[in-house]
């Protein structure tokens, strides 16, 4: 599910990478992001959340175009440098 | 851009409480609301650990609308098929009126045969009956009376109460999932939606999007005004390893009950579930997956 960008899981880094890899692929969209699944209590529920609003949500302030990327756009190029992160 | 939290239960009575589970979704949305997400979804799903704490999304939205102040409440998705559609109406409209117009009003056609099963509903028919469904919302909340003569609800000079607080009316959002008649007839329509990339593969999420947004450009639509929500599990930790094994357990657990609720599905076959065995089956892979993995103590990495 990482492997395939249907889940954003990592640090902070890590899935501010993932939210763009995702961005590129479909165009501007909200993730509708699932923190408190499978019986996730509190501690981590609230460390994803705070987490997530400190340090990804503040590199995404600026407003794109809603077009993705052009087809057969490089998307292993971005894959390797968020693997570099 | 705008980022959402979505609540679909996805635990077992094991895992923590129902009530444990609604508490911290309030204390969460609380949160939320401060910290500027933007919306909060929740689910109509029965019978299953996968969803069926939440029957029907209105009643924790209606908590949740009465702890926070500006955050979107979105039903993710409500199921006309499962409900008198003019009932639906009024109650959806209740709750915008409770949040004093925060309601994205979400839809759904619903996917999980032992719930057609119980509600007497016939898969055939969903979505058909989700199309009258919408419609009939639409007029009642758009039209001072209405008559209707459809092919599963029929009704004279109705006017809802209450009205909603939104005009025209409150956004409508489309779950959409496998199905790309979905994709289009949302766009065509000038509604918004909602995707689950989960189990599918990026191309062809890439391709439905797409779509999407033509439909929704070739039927006049203003560009750019689409709107697509993309439900994702997201685990966050102050270190990779940390993140990789908080993930694993709980991520388990809702492949395990979703492969639970799925499971109706062998043997089913229906033309009005394109794509739907694809899913399934991909489900089902991820679990044998896990057993693989697990048997051979090797790491996590689906």
């Amino acid at each position: 599910m990482i492997d395939s960008h249907t889940a954003l899981v990592g640090t902070p880094e890590e899935v501010i990478e993932q939210v763009q890899f995702n961005r590129d692929l479909i165009g501007e969209h909200e993730p509708s992001m699932q923190i408190n699944f499978g019986g996730i209590k509190d501690r981590e529920a609230f460390r994803t959340l705070e987490l997530f609003a400190a340090r990804v949500m503040p590199h995404f302030q600026t407003p794109v175009a809603s077009e993705p990327q052009p087809k057969n756009s490089n998307i292993t190029a971005k894959r390797s440098k968020s693997t570099k992160l | 851009m705008r980022f959402g939290l979505n609540f679909f239960p996805s635990f077992r009575l094991q895992d923590m409480s129902t009530a444990e589970y609604y508490a911290l979704g309030l204390r969460l949305s609380e949160r939320a609301d401060e910290l500027g997400y933007a919306s909060i979804k929740t689910v109509e799903h029965y019978f299953h650990d996968y969803g069926g704490h939440s029957p029907n999304p209105i009643v924790l939205l209606s908590a949740i609308a009465a702890r926070t102040r500006r955050i979107r409440l979105i039903t993710g998705a409500v199921i006309p098929a499962f409900n008198n559609p003019i009932k639906l109406a009024g109650e959806l409209a209740m709750l915008d009126n409770i949040s004093n117009g925060r309601l994205d009003a979400g839809f759904g056609r619903a996917f999980i045969p032992k719930e057609f099963d119980v509600f007497k509903v016939s898969m055939e028919e969903s979505r058909a009956r989700f199309e009258e469904g919408i419609d009939i919302i639409t007029r009642l909340w758009t039209e001072e009376r209405v008559s209707y003569d459809g092919k599963f609800h029929s009704f004279r000079d109705v006017r809802l109460m209450p009205r909603p607080v939104q005009k025209p009316h409150p956004p409508i959002w489309i779950a959409a999932v496998a199905s790309k008649e979905s994709f289009i007839w949302a766009g065509r329509h000038g509604y918004h939606i909602m995707i689950v990339p989960f189990a599918s593969n990026l191309d062809l999420v890439r391709e439905l999007v797409q779509s999407y947004r033509d439909a929704w450009r070739e039927a006049g639509h203003p560009p750019g005004a689409e709107q697509i929500q993309s439900s994702l599990h997201c685990y966050v930790a102050e270190t990779h390893q940390e993140a990789m094994e908080g993930f694993k357990r709980p991520v388990e657990r809702y492949i395990e009950v979703f492969a639970e609720a799925v499971s109706s599905w062998a043997g089913q076959q229906s033309n009005q579930y394109a794509g739907y065995s694809k899913l399934v089956d991909a489900i089902s892979a991820l679990t044998a997956e896990k057993d693989d993995r697990q048997s051979h103590r090797a790491g996590w990495n689906a």
